[in-house]
């Protein structure tokens, strides 16, 4: 039977008035405010569903989008690059045969549940898979999960799908809980509802979720209502500094600009040391220089992707770059200054400028904190074998105090690019070239003959 | 009343380009826009992966011979060893202004003043200062061309000549449009093997050059290809024929590179027989209307055409011509009184027609304003046209 959490969070003081209705077969609540947040997870083993068995050579595929419309989410965390971000892995891959039908597999099962196609050249390899990244959050098709009519699942851009072979597929989806839930039984699906608050006993640290737990299924005996209390210790924080990130215009050489407002070292009593992070993933028509462009005071800690520092964007397959600063002083400096430079583009007829479109860089505190052994006791961590971005990078022990973007900040980089066709530029230069060489020819000539008449004046002189 | 002379001729020239280096040394540490040339970083770059026994190529945009990378070891030294490449180059550049001063010294019988004068379009000239303390490595090369010439037009050294022509061949590759001009000059004074029309070109004397040339260049790119391999014959050579140069500079071919590059299909365009007109003139041509008459007037023009019909061109190229300004304006009537406003009229012509590109470029590049189609595209004509106006001029000054 397909697996469904789902879990409210009240992220106000009470659940007085909230819950409308429990029994045995149904769970409504009406929230008091749009501030509450409900995750579904799907759970679809292989031996009920393989909805992605015809694909034998994935040996996993993660998918992780966000719009970065929850940044107040304390217990959730989906806290990855604004946009799709997916991970993938294949089976022992024997031939090139094998590799070209694994390639095959994946932009199949990739276009079956995005609307974009991501060919062989467009992945790039991170740590230990493959990575595509697009800055533009999109819905995912659940179709192909074949839930089982789940009247829980609803439309989002915040999700996160892990699947693995001889497994199954885990499906997770955020969304606001408004303005009223209500969850019936099903019959293909075993239902476990949780409406939680935070306890006033908590700390950032050491988070006491307070509330109640429903199951609906028809497997259910007797008992289905449980009064709940437990503790989660979060790997993903909140750092109190509010950040802004702009591009500071500068021609073909656009600064990236992020400026901190108040100083908010993690505080934390579980804290031991910190060191400020900078993950982005960026857009093809960016290139980083390594050699050149890693901010002041950064130390460049990985840099996947295209390493191609000259040629236009048209000419790179790979999606863009992965990369990682680390700054050596804990504390975050007054601003960062990170240089691009822009890919020539597409010429295009309809517009003098291209617009690239870019996430917010991701910037953190990673920490080592005592009693690491709880972060993946709780039942919201997200650290999974693949993907994540940057948490792959880092040891178990590391919880990530972010620092949120203000709602200015905008990765928007404008590029010009040729408004004109081949065609006449092509036949402008062969007018001048062929020209020029005209005028140089005739001029050798002019010289040679001038030269042969001094010689021929010089010999009547003489005889 | 003071007047220069060419001992404070160089000695101005090793102080300026002293300050200018420190100056360079300023503005890199406290201004955002810095004053090294990326191009040094590169070098520098590729040094390091050499100290440590491993290859240049390594560092991405490394295109030169392994031998510039070896010279810049001593970069990696340490911090006070970081300004290692500048200060070879900027000695580079001051022997390359010195056997200037002794070419036209020893052969042209000019007065004092003017070799004053004319060496300082070398030695004095604020672009030249400006390209070797930034870091372009074009000196060393100048070098080579120079101790060349020096060798081939006033000791008579045949060997030693066609050694340095092979090594400037082997550190890049254009120099070899000097061959046939210089096949034809060692033609004029040397014993024929075949007494016949234009077989009688072939002499002793000018054989020997090439096949000296030839073993240079061959044993040179042996010794390479055995230590790097493939990546060296790429990097070094092929890269530089295949590659489509798409971003903006001076070159005529230079827009019409950007559209091609964007189109997927293959086509024929001016830019596949770019080489015809640039080696027809420049490899023909001159070497058959100069090489006899004025060998070093002959590289001069040779290499301003070569530049102006090249499919890259940046202000770093000019340097390969402008070794041989001071020579050919001895032999110019521009410099005359009769023809001084013609002379000045090409020069403001040169200057006009490169500022207008520039402007465009600079809209472009850091104001981020399109001007690839109404301004580089028509602005890199003219200074195309302007140059080739300006290469005719020339050829017809020649006394």
């Amino acid at each position: 039977m397909i697996r469904q959490r789902t879990t409210i969070f009240n992220p106000t003081k009470t659940h007085d008035d909230i819950v409308q209705n429990i029994d045995k077969s149904s769970f409504s609540i009406k929230p008091s405010t749009d501030k509450f947040l409900i995750e579904n997870k799907f759970t679809i083993p292989v031996s009920v569903s393989d909805p992605f068995g015809k694909y034998k050579r994935i040996e996993s595929l993660r998918i992780q989008t966000t719009d970065d419309s929850f940044k107040e989410d304390t217990i959730f965390n989906y806290r990855f690059s604004s946009g799709v971000n997916i991970y993938v892995v294949p089976k022992t891959v024997e031939s090139n045969e094998d590799r070209e039908e694994f390639y095959q597999e994946v932009e199949q099962l990739v276009s079956e549940l995005l609307p974009i196609e991501v060919k062989k050249d467009n992945w790039i390899k991170v740590l230990n898979s493959l990575h595509f990244h697009d800055y533009l959050p999109r819905e995912l098709n659940v179709d192909i999960l074949r839930l089982g009519g789940s009247e829980e699942l609803f439309k989002s851009k915040n999700y996160d799908l892990f699947y693995e072979a001889g497994t199954g597929v885990i499906l997770k989806q955020l969304g606001l809980a408004w303005p009223e839930i209500n969850i019936g039984l099903n019959e293909t699906i075993h239902k476990e509802i949780g409406l939680f608050l935070t306890d006033e006993i908590s700390s950032p640290e050491d988070i006491v979720l307070s509330g109640v737990r429903v199951i609906i299924s028809v497997e259910q005996d007797e008992e289905n209502i449980f009064k709940t209390f437990f503790h989660v210790k979060p790997r993903h924080r909140y750092s109190q500094q509010e950040i802004n990130s702009h591009i500071v215009d500068n021609g073909l050489h656009p600064i990236l600009r992020t400026t901190f407002h108040g100083v908010g070292l993690p505080q934390d009593i579980d804290v031991k040391e910190c060191n400020l992070y900078y993950y982005l993933s960026l857009n093809k028509s960016l290139i980083f220089d390594i050699y050149q462009s890693v901010p002041q005071g950064a130390e460049l800690v990985l840099n996947y992707g295209s390493k191609d520092l000259e040629l236009p964007e048209y000419k790179i397959d790979e999606w863009g770059n992965e990369i990682l600063f680390e700054f050596s002083n804990a504390s975050a400096p007054h601003h960062i200054d990170f240089t691009l430079h822009s890919r020539y583009q597409l010429p295009n007829n309809e517009s003098e400028v291209t617009e690239v479109l870019n996430s917010l860089p991701r910037l953190f505190y990673g920490c080592n904190v005592k009693d690491d052994y709880l972060l993946d006791k709780s039942p919201f961590d997200t650290k999974l074998k693949y993907g994540g971005n940057y948490e792959p990078y880092f040891t178990n022990d590391t919880v990530f105090y972010h620092l949120n973007h203000d709602d200015q900040s905008k990765v928007l980089v404008h590029v010009p690019n040729g408004t004109s066709s081949f065609d006449r530029v092509n036949t402008i230069s062969t007018i001048a070239v062929l020209f020029g060489t005209f005028i140089v020819l005739v001029q050798i000539l002019r010289a040679v003959l001038k030269t042969k008449a001094k010689a021929v004046d010089v010999n009547k002189k003489t005889q | 009343m003071f007047s220069l002379n060419i001992y404070h001729v160089l000695l101005l020239s090793v102080a300026l380009r002293i300050g200018f280096f420190i100056f360079g040394l300023y503005q890199d540490k406290y201004m955002t826009v810095k004053y090294t040339d990326i191009d040094y970083l590169v070098f520098s770059d590729a040094a390091s992966y050499v100290q440590y026994g491993q290859s240049p190529y390594q560092r991405e945009t490394y295109r030169y011979t392994p031998l510039l990378a070896w010279m810049l070891v001593p970069n990696g030294w340490g911090e006070n060893w970081y300004s290692f490449g500048k200060a070879l180059f900027m000695a580079s550049d001051l022997v390359t202004g010195y056997i200037i001063v002794k070419l036209l010294s020893g052969s042209n019988k000019l007065s004092s003043n003017k070799v004053v004068v004319l060496s300082s379009i070398w030695l004095l000239n604020p672009m030249v200062i400006t390209i070797s303390t930034r870091g372009s490595s074009e000196s060393v090369l100048t070098v080579m061309i120079m101790a060349s010439i020096y060798y081939l037009v006033q000791k008579k050294n045949i060997v030693f000549s066609a050694f340095w022509l092979g090594l400037a061949v082997h550190f890049k590759l254009y120099p070899i449009i000097y061959l046939p001009s210089i096949m034809l000059y060692l033609a004029r004074d040397g014993i024929p093997f075949i007494n016949l029309p234009i077989l009688k070109l072939v002499t002793t004397r000018n054989i020997s050059f090439l096949f000296v040339t030839v073993f240079t260049i061959a044993g040179l790119n042996f010794v390479m290809y055995q230590i790097y391999g493939y990546e060296f014959i790429h990097h070094s050579y092929i890269y530089h024929f295949i590659r489509l140069d798409h971003r903006h500079n001076f070159s005529v071919y230079n827009i019409a590179l950007y559209y091609k590059s964007a189109i997927s299909e293959q086509v024929q365009n001016i830019e596949n027989f770019a080489f015809i007109p640039q080696f027809l003139i420049s490899a023909v041509a001159m070497p058959l209307a100069f090489a006899q008459r004025d060998l070093i007037s002959c590289f001069f023009l040779q290499t301003l055409s070569f530049v102006t019909f090249n499919k890259v061109m940046t202000s770093q190229y000019f340097i390969w011509f402008l070794i041989f300004l001071p020579h050919f304006l001895s032999k110019s009537n521009l410099v005359t009184k009769n023809h001084a406003v013609r002379g000045v009229f090409t020069l403001l012509l040169w200057i006009a027609s490169q500022a207008t590109w520039l402007y465009f470029a600079y809209h472009l590049e850091f104001l981020g304003v399109n001007t690839f189609d109404n301004g580089l595209l028509y602005s890199s004509i003219f200074f195309f046209l302007s140059n080739c106006w300006i290469i005719g001029q020339f050829t017809i000054s020649l006394q």
